[in-house]
């Protein structure tokens, strides 16, 4: 336990953790039953069974898996814009890879700005951003609210425009009592090993719409891109299927761990869920938020528990529209609400690799620095850091 | 094969070869440490220290200073496109992967087929000049014999700056500078572990097969109508063998293949990459006649085992004509 300034590893201590604690879920399935469903690697039905699978948990006539999530939003826009060079709106404060994805897709990506509350697409702002050479909207769910669902749906359709969701970090929660996986054209969910269903890697699709699903089987097919699932990873997602339940109570008990901890820190807090009592949520992420009280800015508390070896990061930050990776020609645009969240978020230490105790520990710690707020503002200032 | 041709499965006899080219009890077993390896440390993705290791591996064994895998052909194509600057036409051979056509538009190129030569399906020489030496050569690895990857690739390159391009180009993860358009494109640590194992045994046949290439040949003996091809160097190892069919033979590659694929034998022919009029590409017309590539096993034994059963079929070339002609 530190108990004063000089134990912080930033300033010499011994770091917290003698292992890093990440921010991915790393969930590991019974390797047995992997291996069962793997079998070698020749099992062209685990592929149909996962598919199959995933269309009844999602509540939807059709899934198409595929290598990972990037391809599949790549495919959806290029199919939506239907040989078209036109713009798809997007939220700057995401995935750095979807303004990427764009551009492979033959579109200019077009930042709008998002809803402060649920961190995604503001639907006035989206009907404002709306014209002539929009092909598609890519709206994104996240995990401690899927956003304004029915106001996007309701502008897209207005405006005749197809929408479909990166609900990457929202598998396992529900809008309307309803699981995700039926709104809008299509969504899309990742098998990336950090997400909530660990395939190694890998994505799939969710629609009922019959023609999109024929359109994206051909797409990612041998005759197309090439980019389906490999067997190995379904037989990988297949393990780890049916254990989803259990992940997402052992992440609901870490952050409510993590709220209970932290409710007394002034200036900090984690990032509430939209509670409305039918919904659910995965609590794949732990999102903390720094505040005007807290006496560190958001960057000098990433670097004090980066230090300790929470191998945290900001969160979403920069945003896409001021990163120097973003691909040229979309940034210019004025982003007020994501400039803010970009500037006061950072994520915390969540997944399968984080104990109640560890959150114990990060909790102590930031009461740590609460009370010594001061000192270690001053230490900084001193070290030019 | 024996003399009666009733005994070859396409004529409704039991495959002969169902267990050749699925690896040896000692690679499954391979694999599955290796996954157990990958469960223990919970590195699953993210360019793990089995995926640098199947790069450093691969470029080892072909001779090039970087690998750099991917998961699937198309990210190695696109961000390969992308890193060179390609531009359009882009000259492309008209025999190769289905979706070759579709990975060129993706990369906003227009592709423009070149016929082939009918000696060894590569694209055929486009000027008089010097010898052209490849940037960067894009690897399948899901080949018949070859290393399975489930559905991975890989691209070589002796170019240190292009390689550290396409490092970073297979991915999302932070780089001091701004390195242009990039794609979700790595390879996973169980496509890694599953590559690391096939390779292992390829090793233990002697890098590159070539036992295994030797017992085949040995045992396919001379005169028989089918030349097996040589290795291209700086490929990787792969138990398989490309065969030429003879001028004036009985049978030509497409049906070596229907009869060898319903013993159970991994193989294939050349396929178009588009759909073009095979009237204006004679080379590639006659490449697909007369070669096709087979599996030729993981040990000495089983590639002699599949030489012999070959050389049987060629042998029994005229009757086997004959009843395939007499099917309905």
């Amino acid at each position: 336990m530190k108990k004063n300034v000089d134990d912080l590893g930033l300033f010499g201590g011994i770091p917290l953790f003698s292992t890093p604690r990440p921010i991915g879920q790393l969930a590991v399935p019974d390797i047995d039953r992997f291996l069962t469903f793997a079998n070698g690697t020749a099992i062209p039905d685990a592929i149909r069974e996962l598919e199959c699978r995933l269309a009844a948990y999602h509540g939807v006539d059709h899934c198409i898996a595929m290598a990972n999530a990037g391809f599949a939003i790549m495919l959806l826009m290029r199919h939506f814009a239907a040989g078209r060079a036109g713009n798809v709106i997007m939220p700057s404060f995401t995935f750095r890879g979807l303004p990427h994805f764009g551009v492979w897709a033959g579109q200019t990506p077009r930042f709008c700005d998002v809803d402060r509350t649920s961190h995604g697409l503001d639907p006035a702002r989206v009907a404002a951003a709306i014209d002539a050479h929009t092909t598609s909207i890519l709206a994104v769910c996240n995990a401690h609210h899927p956003g304004d669902i029915d106001g996007l749906c309701t502008v897209a359709r207005d405006a005749g425009i197809p929408i479909f969701f990166d609900s990457v970090y929202a598998l396992g929660c529900t809008h309307r009592g309803r699981l995700l996986g039926a709104f809008g054209q299509a969504e899309v969910y990742s098998l990336h090993a950090t997400k909530l269903l660990n395939g190694f890697e890998g994505g799939y699709v969710t629609t009922s719409d019959a023609a999109l699903a024929r359109a994206l089987r051909h797409a990612a097919g041998p005759a197309g891109l090439d980019v389906g699932l490999d067997p190995l990873h379904a037989a990988m997602a297949l393990a780890s299927l049916d254990d989803l339940d259990q992940v997402i109570a052992r992440n609901e008990e870490r952050y409510r761990t993590y709220r209970r901890l932290t409710a007394d820190l002034a200036g900090f807090d984690v990032v509430e869920r939209h509670d409305e009592p039918r919904e659910r949520y995965n609590h794949l992420l732990v999102v903390g938020r720094i505040g005007a009280d807290w006496p560190l800015d958001r960057d000098r508390t990433v670097a004090l528990l980066r230090a300790e070896g929470a191998n945290i990061h900001p969160y979403y930050s920069p945003p896409l529209h001021r990163s120097v990776h973003c691909p040229p020609g979309c940034g210019d645009v004025e982003l007020p609400v994501t400039d803010h969240l970009a500037s006061c978020l950072l994520q915390l230490p969540s997944g399968d690799l984080v104990s109640d105790g560890d959150v114990e520990d990060l909790a102590a710690l930031l009461h740590l620095i609460a009370a010594h707020g001061d000192e270690i503002a001053a230490r900084l200032d001193e070290a030019g850091r | 094969m024996s003399r009666d041709i009733g005994e070859l499965a396409l004529f409704g006899g039991v495959p002969a070869l169902r267990a050749i080219g699925t690896g040896s009890p000692h690679r499954r077993q391979a694999i599955a440490d290796g996954l157990r390896d990958v469960f223990d440390r919970r590195y699953f993705a993210n360019n793990g220290p089995l995926v640098q290791r199947l790069d450093r591996s691969l470029a080892e064994v072909t001779g090039t200073r970087h690998a750099i895998c991917t998961a699937n052909p198309a990210a190695a194509w696109l961000i390969l496109g992308k890193a060179l600057g390609l531009v359009s036409p882009l000259a492309l051979p008209v025999l190769g992967p289905r979706s070759l056509a579709a990975m060129t538009v993706w990369t906003g190129l227009t592709p423009a087929y070149g016929d082939v030569s009918s000696d060894d399906g590569a694209l055929a020489r486009l000027f008089d000049g010097p010898t052209l030496h490849p940037a960067a050569t894009v690897h399948l690895l899901d080949l018949p014999g070859g290393i399975s990857t489930a559905g991975g690739a890989c691209i070589t390159t002796d170019d240190d700056r292009l390689a550290a391009d396409l490092k970073a180009r297979r991915a999302f993860h932070p780089t001091p500078q701004p390195i242009g358009l990039r794609l979700n494109g790595k390879m996973s640590e169980g496509q890694a572990a599953v590559a690391l194992a096939g390779l292992a045994e390829l090793r233990s046949q002697g890098m590159d097969g070539r036992a295994c290439l030797a017992a085949f040949a040995g045992a396919l003996g001379p005169d028989v109508g089918l030349q097996p091809m040589a290795a291209v160097d700086r490929t990787l190892p792969r138990a398989a063998c490309r065969l030429r069919v003879a001028e004036g033979h009985d049978l030509d590659a497409a049906d070596y293949c229907r009869i060898l694929k319903a013993e159970g034998l991994p193989c294939g022919g050349l396929e178009w990459a588009a759909a073009v009029d095979p009237h204006a590409y004679p080379g590639a017309v006659r490449a697909r006649a007369v070669l096709f590539e087979v599996a030729i096993g993981h040990s000495p034994a089983e590639a002699a085992a599949v030489g012999a059963f070959i050389r049987g079929v060629a042998l029994a070339a005229r009757r086997i004509r004959a009843g395939l002609e007499a099917r309905p």
